[in-house]
């Protein structure tokens, strides 16, 4: 329990719900700056597209390790 | 000596630049001339019987089939209703070409699907790109399962896109020369490709037309897709900054923007899928962006229809507006409704989540959406 009036525990929820607010706008500015910089780089997900069938080869290698991995711990 | 490079350098760039927008309007005059191909080769191959040739998917649910797979194959939404186009302009019936236009939305996200298993290592990364990749399928699945029952039965989207094409079609008899510019522009390469398969006996010259304007149309738009990138990447980069921190409607602007500038829905989708999969971008924000793709792919089919004149100039631009117009449908019906707007977001994250755990639930997924739903549509399409 503190010792804070009730005057002073309000305006301290004031204070806090502003410094929240300020925070979500700074995260909120935050984030859009790294949405920013992704599109920046927009040019290699491009290349990422063209060679898409390649990730095929990356996922049937996946698959194939967590099955074998899931054998061995069967066994 | 360095300045006069650099505006050497810099007439260079516009140069090259400007031969690549006359290579541009080459590869859409040799669209328009594929899909007035298709449609001369199909008038030639059926004759009086177009609707017998297309008998087997005269069931709508076999004719939805039909646009999926083709689109799957093909990873191009854009070629299949161009393909589409041509064969209405050649005596598809409307009635089969609508389902086959609303499966080529569904068959197009393959693409952004096989992008999101490149960050199959990476637990968080992969789940959240598989939940961007399959979003926009389980939209086109949704839509379609909404808006084709309703089209079967009161054919809302065939009525409106009659009156709009009627509207929007000039009636050549009205003109004082009866004079066509589409026509009399194409005719040179119309010719040449007739030419390359008359030789051919009976209905083997319309088949090899058919085929030959749609191996054309598959060059083009692959090509017209990466040229278009070249030139306009940089304004693509402009229309997705200037989305960022808007709302919805910002989001579906830009994706219909940056779709018509690269011309091609499933590289749209598929870019975005990344900039999901690195948390960058959260599903809400991605899912507008694919809307708009669905949007801005239309643009293509109503470039075809243009190519079509004389009396099947409406039937073209008939099957092109409901392409476009079923995709405007499905984004008011299930993005305007509160109820529904999240239903592909839980189908998709939910979807991720068990992915995520296991693997074969994406060999499931694909299986499912690409094997065993035309598999499934077309035994109840016989049964029905």
């Amino acid at each position: 329990m503190t010792t804070l009036s009730r005057e002073e525990k309000q305006q301290r929820i004031v204070e806090l719900r502003e410094a929240l607010n300020k925070l979500e706008a700074e995260l909120e500015k935050d984030i859009e700056r790294q949405q920013h910089d992704a599109i920046d780089q927009l040019d290699e997900h491009f290349v990422t597209v063209e060679t898409k069938f390649q990730n095929l080869k990356v996922f049937w290698q996946t698959l194939k390790d967590e099955w074998t991995s899931h054998d061995r711990g069967q066994s | 000596m360095v300045e006069s490079a650099t505006v050497a350098a810099d007439t260079g760039v516009k140069r090259n630049q400007w031969q690549l927008w006359l290579l541009v309007i080459l590869l859409i005059y040799l669209l328009l001339a594929a899909v007035g191909a298709i449609g001369d080769g199909f008038k030639s191959a059926s004759g009086d019987n177009a609707r017998e040739l297309f008998s087997f998917a005269s069931n709508p649910l076999i004719a939805l089939v039909v646009g999926l797979l083709a689109t799957a194959l093909i990873q191009s939404s854009s070629t299949v209703t161009s393909i589409i186009v041509g064969l209405v302009a050649g005596g598809l019936p409307i009635s089969i070409a609508i389902p086959m236009a609303m499966g080529a939305n569904i068959g197009t996200s393959l693409t952004s699907t096989l992008v999101s298993l490149g960050h199959v290592r990476n637990g968080q990364e992969f789940r959240q790109a598989f939940a961007a990749a399959t979003v926009h399928d389980a939209f086109n699945l949704l839509a379609v399962f909404i808006l084709l029952p309703i089209e079967i039965l009161f054919r809302p989207l065939e009525r409106a896109s009659l009156v709009f094409a009627e509207l929007l079609v000039s009636d050549s008899s009205v003109s004082m020369s009866d004079f066509n510019v589409m026509k009399m522009l194409l005719a040179p390469a119309g010719d040449v490709l007739n030419a390359m398969t008359a030789w051919l006996p009976g209905i083997l010259s319309g088949l090899a037309l058919i085929a030959l304007g749609i191996a054309l149309i598959l060059f083009v738009v692959t090509k017209i897709g990466k040229i278009l990138r070249l030139l306009l990447v940089g304004k693509a980069k402009d229309i997705m900054h200037s989305a960022v921190g808007r709302g919805p409607l910002a989001g579906i602007a830009s994706g219909t923007v940056m779709t018509v500038l690269v011309q091609s829905s499933s590289t749209t989708t598929a870019l975005i899928v990344p900039l999901a999969g690195t948390g960058v971008f959260t599903i809400r924000q991605v899912y507008p962006f694919t809307l708009g793709a669905n949007i801005g792919t239309t643009i293509t089919a109503l470039l075809a229809a243009t190519a079509i004149h004389g009396p099947m100039a409406v039937l073209a631009l008939q099957i092109a507006l409901v392409h476009l117009f079923f995709n405007l449908a499905a984004i008011l019906v299930i993005f305007g409704t509160p109820v529904l707007r999240d239903v592909p977001i839980w189908i998709a994250e939910n979807l991720a989540r068990l992915a995520q755990i296991n693997k074969l639930y994406v060999i499931a997924y694909i299986a499912g959406v690409f094997f065993v739903l035309p598999l499934v549509a077309i035994g109840i399409g016989r049964i029905i």
